[in-house]
């Protein structure tokens, strides 16, 4: 049967992380860059941001516009007809973000402020 | 006080090889046991770990570091790939900042989950000389143990694995177990206490609580060999990437035997430097204390102001 296996054996699952109302902040900027970037497709496609384990500094971020997820456990944040996704899983490390997006050919495109951040790395990509 | 040389009126309590040479024991050791399961475990194992799990499959253990942005270990933990899911021993005293680590990143489509193994599922670990003979006594059924491989017999994890050129033996039971407390009994084999576990590990330079906390870095606490530099970004990997191509390491683990309990903090030595002690532990009146001090102490420094003998052994 195995260490993890037999009869009315199982283990406790770790506490859920905590949820929190998010609130996100995204500039005239780049509200402009992602609505070109969804070109009509406001109605059907979300930008859906998150976080996961990876990077240098703990965390990296994620930004993906998406069909709509079928999925319950998300936050949705509506910002004239953009439709912006964030899961309760990633609400502590995301509430209070503030997205930008710079036009630039060096270092250029959506940018991440976060107040929950500690540090970042130098890419911008990863936090802790 | 002259600083004082180490007198060996009694070789089996001179340095700490020495107490390592004693027959293998087996202590019961306050670890950190979870349990992930999900497709994905490896690969969400690999985004944090300081070591390349890709290739960790069933039946296998590897080993890795947990760091802070800052290069800093925070945790030292074993993965077993059990099949569906990979079981975690890390540090007990870093428990909950770990399991936060491995819960908060877990992607939001990907569905992995932690659980809990602490109490019940216990880790045991064999140190001393000939760790292996112990176990062919235990169970003279089971095969010879490798590294990197685990074996599981009546639902014990057996695993071997070497520090500091130690051969170490690790054993994961269910707390529940009878046949193999049973087997302990009828070998008559005693399960340390978790005082005499902190006398083994530092007998063997093996870092603990005190040493994986934020403060130290992996060549700091001789856990070089656990950062991988080629497999890309995980959390410190800067900081570890930097220190192997622009700096060296400025510090080092070593282990003190001396006559008189030591205080954890700074204690100054005889060459000018000075040791940082980080844990310490009493057996047989030996005490032996583990401490971190600057790469450049002399093999010959002994402690200043330390009323009876010390004997310095660089890990």
């Amino acid at each position: 049967m195995g260490i993890l296996g037999g009869e009315g054996f199982s283990l406790p699952v770790v506490s859920k992380v905590d949820v929190v109302d998010v609130s996100i902040e995204l500039t005239e900027t780049a509200k402009a860059a992602l609505s070109a970037s969804m070109s009509g497709e406001e109605d059907t496609h979300v930008l859906l941001i998150s976080a996961q384990s990876g990077g240098c500094s703990g965390f990296m971020y994620d930004m993906a516009i998406v069909e709509e997820p079928d999925n319950s456990g998300f936050q949705k944040i509506q910002f004239e007809g953009i439709r912006i996704f964030i899961h309760d899983k990633d609400s502590t490390m995301l509430n209070g973000i503030r997205v930008d997006y710079k036009d630039s050919l060096m270092g250029g495109g959506f940018q991440i402020e976060n107040p929950n951040a500690s540090k970042s790395c130098g890419c911008g990509q990863s936090f802790s | 006080m002259l600083a004082s040389r180490v007198v060996v009126a009694n070789p089996s309590v001179d340095t700490m090889s020495t107490a390592s040479e004693n027959s293998a024991q087996i202590y019961l050791v306050k670890s950190s046991i979870s349990v992930m399961e999900g497709l994905e475990c490896v690969n969400h194992l690999n985004n944090i770990l300081s070591t390349d799990i890709t290739s960790l499959d069933k039946g296998m253990r590897m080993d890795g570091l947990i760091c802070d942005s800052n290069g800093r270990v925070t945790d030292i933990v074993n993965c077993y790939h059990m099949g569906q899911s990979i079981l975690i021993v890390g540090i007990d005293s870093n428990t909950d900042s770990t399991r936060e680590l491995l819960t908060k990143g877990i992607p939001w489509n990907q569905n992995l989950s932690l659980l809990d193994g602490n109490g019940v599922l216990e880790h045991l670990r064999i140190i001393g000389r000939h760790p292996s003979s112990l176990v062919e006594s235990l169970y003279p059924e089971l095969s010879e143990l490798s590294e990197h491989k685990y074996s599981e017999f009546e639902n014990v994890v057996f695993s071997k694995f070497m520090h500091n050129e130690h051969e170490i033996i690790d054993l994961i039971v269910r707390s529940d177990n009878t046949d193999f407390y049973g087997r302990l009994e009828r070998h008559d084999y005693k399960i340390s206490k978790l005082e005499d576990w902190e006398f083994a590990r530092i007998t063997v330079g093996y870092p603990g609580s005190n040493e994986a906390n934020t403060k130290f870095l992996p060549h700091d606490i001789g856990m070089i060999n656990l950062i991988s530099l080629n497999k890309g970004c995980y959390p410190g990997q800067e900081i570890h990437a930097r220190l192997d191509s622009r700096s060296k390491p400025k510090k080092r683990m070593v282990v003190l035997a001396t006559g008189d309990a030591l205080e954890i903090g700074k204690h100054s030595l005889s060459d000018g430097n000075s040791v940082n002690v980080t844990s310490k532990a009493l057996r047989d009146g030996l005490h032996l204390s583990m401490g971190i001090c600057s790469v450049d102490v002399s093999n010959d420094a002994t402690l200043v102001n330390c009323n009876g003998y010390s004997k310095l052994t660089l890990i």
